[in-house]
């Protein structure tokens, strides 16, 4: 068990900077995330974590001992490989031991510890069995059984659940939470699946081109982007560039095809405002951008807006806008429509059970745009 | 047969040779059986009889205890080989570690030099060696010079001679094998070693060699065989030693063919034993695994003298394996004749290479040399594709054993191919239309035939199995009849595999050397022969110029194979 930091930590490689100074901290027994599309550096920063590679400069420190040049073999480590890594000529229960035996346990609590693990991810009974016979999800389970027989003090998991199907990847995901929290083990998890990020893990860093963009709960990071690329990282967000203005002692959102959304004011609601600030408690990373507390005034910025804080109405308020629906994709509990308001294209999801639900392509509706939900992002 | 079944089916295959297939069939039938199975049971037969007696005396006779002297040659074989595998192996395995594993100054171009010596066509090679490290060679003499000596501190001759020839030779299957596995080793494996705890050594221990080790049973096995079927090295350095493959050659000369046909048949159950063993071993030699995850990360060496260290060794190891080829385009401007207790050669000269312009008889060799191979490759494609696209694609009883029939010649040393053709084609046989094939020019071109018709076939099977059926078939659901869909999808994806092989085989069949001493008359005599028989003259500069003719010609053609099959030739061919 140890808490993990890591200090201004950049990485180069051929003088072509990848990890861009990170620092952040991983609690003891926490299950943190590292977010990002690839090329963002998320897997660099587990391979300086797991002693692959060694940091440019900065530093790694596990509780408060600086292991940034440590070999890889001395820092009782368990890591999940994305292809599992698995040794393919050993059998499922050699594989397992292996950690073991470079530990220089003794034979007969080997055995021990091989079965308990294997029947804590569900293997017990495939112990003689050659690895290249077992299907993907096995072995998926065999790699984890191996990283954490040897009792690590950090749990290293890169993208471990990419080689599956979406049945086994949402099983087994539960499975590592569940097994992660059973022995309490600190946990560091790359992924560029940001569903995968915000069902299992305490806290996410979305990264971008070597830099944390936002560090907080999943939560809060889907409900408040800090900025645009976290925004339009977490999947079909509404995100329209437009202007700020003052409009009658109102802030108005001005988008070029004409839509308008006019914000609440400061005042109204200090607890929701439009914020990027991170939630209480959660530490801002270094590198990620928090926004001012006070919302801009004016000039260009982003409007962001989950299609489910949108609707489709039939009235003709203030907060509504026409348009013409241009797809509809019905996914079982919720339909979810692409309209076209007059140039700008906004996505909207409903229930299944709403009465709007049964709109057809081509058919006129009024969107409702709640100032209220909106996100207001400057970068 | 069901319906998934028939879809399976190759379709164009079938559809082709639904009418011509009876045709193909007996052409091949007949080629494969008249010139490897029946010169083979002729051979064996022919061993069963000791002066006109049927049964085993000639066998009795070589392992009698009393007279060991048969014994002897079998006996030494097997110890030089054993020998050579362990040389190449400690020479090979190395070499390809560390050019795998850690990067420093001019290591592609080390790497590259490292497969050098297997563009040495075997006489050349050899001849370099005696001319270098022999008790009159330069190396032995020039430290001799050097450091005042009485006599020379070493020469090479006998036994270690062939060794050292075979080490440098051979280390190169050792070399290849070993880094194409390694370059199969998931390099996220050896990470989680690490990340378990492991040490370098205990991962190399017990990740890296047993993974290794079907590529070394594979490279060892090749070794085996090719030293057991050696000829040159012992040939040239041997002197009273005992050597099988060379012992079959003095019986033949001698006239006591029953003796060379027993040989024969031993040194062949040798090595076709060999064979299927190394084939059995080549069925497992992959692991299944999967390569997605970080590049291999080669480990830059730092610090000063490390590097410096690491760039002497490179140096040395390059002119180490270049001296034979510098020695050879040396001594090919030596004046015939004024070569003699010097140290070094004294009087230079461009004739040599002057009377390719104005000596006609100087060519013939070449000529010789350029038109059997020609012909025998030409043989080799038109069987070796046909055979490959039947033995991969083919669905018919008999598939294993037309695979079989046709890797055969490659187990068999030349020696036995050669001694096999003169005992079946020393009379009129239907497979020649009743001409007695022996004296003639067309007994060593199909020597060249047999004997490089594996490595053809090889190339292609390997090229037919890594195209998918889909394909073939895809082109013909867009419309693309038989023809058309071979010319614009199989042709191009087989094309370079198969061209590879096909080079491979000519600049061999070139070079060749062994089938050929047995083998030539005068009117085809090759380039090898002509060599041979300028040495025995002591006309060292005219055997060399004809040497660096040679070692052009095979460098054009190999490095127009490379160029054209970008890589797919050491694909095919690992």
């Amino acid at each position: 068990m140890a808490q993990v930091t890591l200090n201004r930590l950049t990485k180069h490689f051929d003088d072509t900077p990848v990890v861009k100074g990170i620092s952040l901290t991983v609690a003891d027994g926490e299950f943190f995330s590292l977010l990002g599309p690839s090329g963002c550096g998320k897997t660099t920063i587990l391979r300086m974590i797991a002693g692959f590679i060694f940091p440019t400069s900065g530093s790694v420190l596990f509780d408060d001992e600086d292991v940034s040049h440590v070999p890889a073999n001395r820092r009782n480590t368990g890591m999940v490989f994305q292809n599992y890594a698995l040794f393919p000529h050993m059998t499922v229960s050699e594989n397992v031991a292996f950690g073991l035996r470079t530990r220089k346990v003794a034979g007969t609590e080997i055995t021990d510890r091989v079965s308990q693990a294997l029947e804590l991810v569900g293997l017990a009974g495939l112990e003689q069995r050659p690895v290249p016979q077992l299907s993907g999800g096995q072995q998926q389970r065999v790699a984890l059984a191996r990283a954490v027989v040897i009792e690590p003090d950090l749990l290293l998991l890169d993208e471990p659940l990419s080689n599956l199907d979406t049945k086994l990847r949402e099983e087994t995901r539960d499975q590592i939470r569940e097994l992660q929290t059973k022995l309490g083990i600190t946990a560091i998890y790359v992924t560029h699946d940001q569903e995968e990020a915000l069902a299992v893990s305490d806290r996410i860093a979305v990264m971008e081109e070597g830099e944390c963009r936002q560090l907080d709960r999943p939560d809060t990071i889907y409900r408040r982007p800090a900025n645009r690329f976290v925004a339009a990282f977490m999947g079909n967000m509404n995100l329209w560039e437009g202007v700020l203005a003052t409009d009658e002692g109102r802030t108005v959102f001005r988008h070029e095809s004409g839509l308008t959304v006019v914000l609440p004011s400061p005042a109204d609601d200090a607890d929701q405002a439009v914020s990027a600030q991170p939630a209480a408690g959660a530490q801002p990373a270094e590198g990620s951008d928090p926004a001012a507390g006070a919302r801009p005034a004016e000039g260009t910025v982003h409007l962001a807006l989950h299609p489910q804080s949108v609707a489709l109405t039939g009235d003709e308020a203030e907060d509504t806008i026409g348009g013409v629906v241009t797809t509809r994709r019905f996914k079982g509990a919720t339909v979810e429509f692409t309209v076209d308001a007059g140039g700008v294209s906004i996505q909207v999801v409903e229930s299944a059970e709403g009465p709007m639900a049964a709109r057809q392509p081509g058919e006129a509706v009024r969107v409702r745009i709640p100032g209220d939900q909106a996100i207001v992002l400057r970068d | 047969m069901t319906l998934q079944a028939a879809i399976r089916q190759p379709r164009v295959l079938s559809a082709v040779i639904r009418q011509p297939r009876t045709f193909v069939f007996i052409l091949l039938g007949f080629i494969l059986l008249g010139y490897i199975v029946y010169p083979a049971a002729l051979v064996l037969w022919e061993s069963l009889f000791r002066e006109g007696q049927f049964g085993f005396g000639n066998y009795g006779e070589f392992f009698d205890p009393e007279h060991p002297s048969y014994m002897e040659g079998l006996f030494n074989s097997v110890m030089v080989s054993v020998g050579s595998v362990l040389l190449s192996a400690l020479i090979g395995v190395p070499l390809a570690l560390i050019f795998t594993h850690y990067d420093f100054p001019g290591r592609s171009v080390f790497s590259a030099l490292a497969t050098l010596p297997i563009v040495l066509p075997p006489l050349v090679g050899v001849l370099a060696f005696l001319f270098l490290y022999s008790e009159s060679g330069m190396v032995p003499r020039l430290i001799q010079a050097a450091l005042g000596l009485e006599r020379p501190p070493f020469s090479l001759n006998g036994v270690w001679a062939v060794l050292l020839v075979h080490g440098y030779t051979m280390y190169v299957f050792f070399y290849l094998f070993t880094s194409a596995a390694l370059r199969g080793i998931d390099p996220a494996v050896m990470e989680a070693a690490r990340n378990l705890g492991a040490s370098s050594w205990f991962s190399f221990r017990t990740v890296t060699l047993p993974l290794l080790t079907p590529a070394l049973v594979g490279a060892t096995l090749l070794v085996f065989m090719t030293s057991m079927n050696s000829f040159s090295a012992p040939f040239i350095f041997a002197g009273g030693f005992r050597f099988l493959s060379l012992n079959i050659y003095t019986s033949k000369l001698n006239g006591d063919m029953a003796m060379a046909v027993t040989q024969t048949v031993v040194l062949s159950t040798f090595s076709i034993a060999f064979l299927f063993w190394m084939r059995r071993y080549e069925g497992r030699r992959q692991y299944a695994m999967s390569t997605k995850g970080a590049a291999n990360v080669r480990r830059e060496i730092r610090g000063r003298w490390a590097r410096l260290l690491a760039g002497a060794a490179g140096i040395v190891m390059v002119v180490v394996l270049l001296l034979p080829h510098l020695t050879i385009l040396l001594l090919s401007f030596v004046q015939d004749g004024t070569w003699t207790h010097q140290i070094l050669p004294q009087v230079y000269t461009s004739d040599n290479y002057g009377r390719l312009f104005q000596d006609p008889t100087f060519w013939e060799p070449i000529r010789n040399s350029l038109n059997m191979a020609v012909l025998s490759t030409a043989a080799d494609v038109a069987i070796g594709v046909t055979a490959a696209y039947l033995v991969v694609k083919g669905a018919f009883r008999g598939r294993k054993l037309l695979d079989a029939l046709v890797m055969v010649p490659w187990a068999l040393p030349g020696t036995v191919v050669a001694i096999n053709l003169i005992v079946a084609f020393s009379q009129g046989t239907p497979f020649s239309f009743g001409q007695v094939l022996v004296g003639s020019f067309w007994l060593l071109p199909i020597a060249y035939f047999v004997r490089h018709l594996p490595i053809v076939f090889r190339a292609s099977a390997a090229a037919f199995r890594q195209l998918d059926d889909s394909l073939e078939e895809a082109a013909r659901n867009l419309g693309a009849g038989w023809f058309y869909a071979f010319r614009r999808v199989t042709l191009p994806l087989i094309g370079p595999g198969v061209l590879a092989g096909t080079l491979l085989a000519f600049v061999t069949a070139l070079g060749e050397f062994v089938a050929s001493i047995l083998l030539y008359v005068y009117d085809n005599r090759p380039i090898a022969m002509e060599i041979l028989s300028h040495l025995r003259q002591f006309n060292i500069g005219s055997a060399a110029a004809y040497a660096v003719l040679l070692l052009l010609l095979v460098s054009v053609v190999l490095l127009g194979s490379n160029y054209f099959s970008r890589g797919t030739a050491q694909r095919s061919l690992s």
